[in-house]
């Protein structure tokens, strides 16, 4: 069933009465469909490659559950790989608006992988949970559009606290010099045929750093700048292929779990997409 | 109306139920998959302890490596209250702690409070230079009037001189377990007194900022002094523990520049170790250092490398270093490289162009001063030829002119693997 904007969403008549608000001040229902499926796809590959990654080489919470809370490492390899399958089986059911606990089942694990992630002696423990917003916040918004039947408000402040989080975060890594990104800075200084020293490097990641924070901080004002999401649409996905392009196609699942890192602002972007009036 | 509610209940209920059914599957179908385990070695040690920093007396002395071991080093030692004047007295033939018999004494140059939220401790650095090669040194501390008894330490060779050390890494998160291998590293240092320092690959703590977590790293190490007084020195790397902490840099005196910590060893004038660090840009500034430095040293028989998170793990996934570092290693043809990080023990097959070749570089490690051992990943195509294992662990290297043998040793004194590699042809 859907609702009166189109949603597939789970379609009783009191679950529908629920949406009392306009689902979105703007945008056609083509382009909120849009919306819709640009985050399921966006989620649905980020689910899929932090499982990859995390049946390949072992996730944060393998080590936290063995390392810390000294669970035996078989059965801490067991919840490991359990919550890798979890996150493959609900990438599919995205698709379907009824069945948003799948979303929310996926991101109470990305939730814990990050803090995992935190408590296991990733560079500066505290910006981890914040950096992986989108990752974490991306199902959870799809579930709270399949409960609210649309794009509220709620849906959209959940995406912009998503990417402003992220990319305020990954600001404040460049700022600080991440090893990990000053190389990929050189790396595309590079490829451009710039013969680039590390200090070039290191003030352009600056520049990228001061950007990312402006766009978070944009992206938080009750304004609706869908250029700046834009922006971070496009440099979500240019960081996330950056891990391909830098470090060869082994790096496939580092790809993939940053997808959301484009899809959220992508789908601010459409759902920001001014109505145009028919005659 | 009842069979209506009945069937908006079921049409509620049931996609829910489905999603759940499937997690439940897919946990299982995950859990029930999980490789058997090869039982990593993690036994329970038995603790043994040396006694925490007291007031003004000199405690956690160690010795520091850098460049040139066979002209300097850094003696550091930690007081738990601030103090005035911290000295160090030393003479090539020992005093017995008489203080006016040492020929020499050097003021501590950098002092301070180790940076910490609420661990009051109190860091002394003195840089010992003009030393002569192949010398034993006794020396004793002294932090305003309170004194350490007499320590000795030897000075690297600079001649073409045999050297031995041990490589490790990776004691963070295991106590009793790092106690037990410090114990370890005493037996074999005092079995073999041509041992001449420990090259340790990273991760020393679980939290590099915690200087409570320092404090206890250091005072197990004085574990590793001999019954005879006989020091250790340390030729530290930085891991990812420590990756962006001050703590790391008032630990190690600095060693490598602040921040930056890469840095080369010379152990003896044909055996050089280039220390590199993880956690900072592996391809800028670092590579063209390590380029610099192997191309410079390619008169230099034996080349080694130490460095934290692996270019060939044996689990998760490879660090920078292999994108970076290992090109150049293969370019100058490295005869060997320490790598920590993952808490096994492997030995990799010669590797040269992302595959095997008896040309190529082995890499060694991967971690194992005290920290629990996981289950390494045999089916890894560098590891046919290779080896993986798991138990707490060290290496002894010996260098002589003909042979590098690297032994890896486990927490028991057994002998888990020998590799050995003669001298390459470099351009």
């Amino acid at each position: 069933m859907r609702n009166a904007r189109g949603y597939g969403v789970a379609g009783d008549v009191r679950h529908n009465d629920r949406v009392t608000a306009s689902p979105a001040q703007t945008g056609s229902p083509a382009a909120h469909a849009a919306a819709l499926w640009v985050l399921r796809v966006g989620t649905a590959l980020t689910l899929a490659g932090v499982a990859a990654a995390a049946l390949a080489w072992g996730s944060p919470v393998f080590t936290w559950l063995w390392l810390e809370a000294d669970w035996p490492e078989s059965r801490a390899w067991a919840a490991d790989r359990a919550g890798a399958f979890v996150l493959l089986a609900t990438a599919p059911t995205l698709a379907f608006a009824r069945a948003w606990l799948g979303a929310k089942l996926a991101a109470a694990w990305l939730a814990l992988l990050a803090l995992a992630a935190a408590a296991t002696g990733s560079w500066y423990p505290w910006l981890t949970p914040p950096a992986q917003a989108c990752r974490i916040l991306a199902p959870l918004a799809l579930a709270l559009w399949a409960v609210r039947g649309g794009p509220d408000a709620r849906v959209q402040v959940t995406l912009r606290v998503a990417a402003a989080l992220t990319f305020a975060a990954h600001g404040v890594e460049a700022l600080l010099g991440r090893g990990l990104f000053v190389d990929y800075a050189l790396s595309v200084l590079q490829r451009l045929g710039v013969g680039a020293g590390q200090s070039l490097a290191e003030t352009l990641l600056a520049i990228v750093g001061v950007v990312d924070i402006a766009c978070a901080l944009a992206l938080l004002l009750p304004r609706r700048f869908r250029a700046v999401a834009l922006w971070m649409a496009v440099w979500g996905a240019f960081t996330a292929v950056l891990r391909v392009f830098h470090a060869g196609s082994a790096q496939w699942p580092e790809m993939l779990m940053r997808m959301a890192n484009c899809a959220v602002p992508l789908t601010l972007v459409l759902l920001w997409k001014p109505a145009t009036e028919k005659r | 109306m009842e069979t209506r509610d009945r069937k908006t209940l079921t049409r509620r209920v049931a996609p829910h139920a489905a999603v759940l059914l499937l997690a439940i599957l897919a946990a299982l179908a995950g859990a029930l998959t999980t490789p058997e385990s090869l039982a990593a070695d993690n036994p329970g040690f038995p603790d043994a302890g040396a006694a925490e920093p007291a007031g003004k007396t000199p405690a956690q002395w160690r010795v520091i490596w850098g460049e040139n071991p066979s002209r300097r080093a850094v003696i550091s030692w930690s007081t738990s209250e601030a103090t005035e004047a911290n000295t160090v007295y030393y003479d090539t033939v020992p005093r017995k702690a008489d203080l006016a018999a040492y020929r020499h004494k050097a003021q501590a140059g950098v002092n301070g409070r180790y940076t910490s939220r609420g661990h009051k401790l109190h860091y002394h650095h003195t840089v010992l230079e003009e030393l002569a090669p192949n010398t034993t040194y006794f020396f004793c501390i002294g932090s305003d009037g309170q004194f350490s008894r007499e320590l000795h330490f030897i000075t690297a060779p600079a001649d073409d001189a045999d050297v031995k050390f041990l490589y490790g890494g990776d004691s963070r998160s295991d106590r009793a377990g790092r106690r037990a291998m410090n114990q370890r590293m005493r037996a074999l240092f005092q079995a073999d007194p041509a041992i001449l320092c420990l090259v340790h690959g990273g991760d020393y703590i679980h939290d590099g900022d915690d200087m409570a977590q320092w404090s206890e790293w250091l005072t197990d190490h004085e574990l590793t002094v001999t019954a005879g007084g006989r020091v250790l020195p340390v030729v530290p790397a930085r891991g990812n523990h420590e990756a962006g902490d001050v703590q790391y840099d008032e630990v190690w005196a600095d060693t490598g520049g602040r921040g930056k910590n890469y840095f080369r060893t010379m152990l003896a004038a044909q055996v050089m170790i280039v220390n590199l660090n993880t956690e900072i840009s592996a391809g800028g500034d670092q590579a063209r250092w390590l380029e610099d430095t192997l191309r410079d040293a390619a008169g230099v028989r034996w080349q080694i490398a130490n460095y934290h998170r692996p270019a060939w793990p044996a689990v998760k996934q490879a660090s920078a270093a292999k994108q970076h570092w290992v090109p150049l290693f293969e370019k100058y043809n490295l005869d060997v490289a320490f790598e920590s990080d993952g808490h096994v023990i492997k030995r990799t097959v010669a590797i040269r162009g992302d595959k095997a070749d008896p040309t190529g570089v082995v890499y060694i490690g991967e971690g194992g001063l005290g920290v629990k051992q996981r289950t390494p990943d045999p089916k890894r195509w560098y590891f046919d030829g290779g080896i993986t294992g798991s138990a707490s662990h060290l290496q002894k290297v010996t260098v002589t002119r003909d042979q590098l043998k690297v032994e890896t040793i486990l927490h028991d004194g057994r002998v888990f693997d020998t590799w050995q590699t003669g001298p390459r042809k470099r351009d």
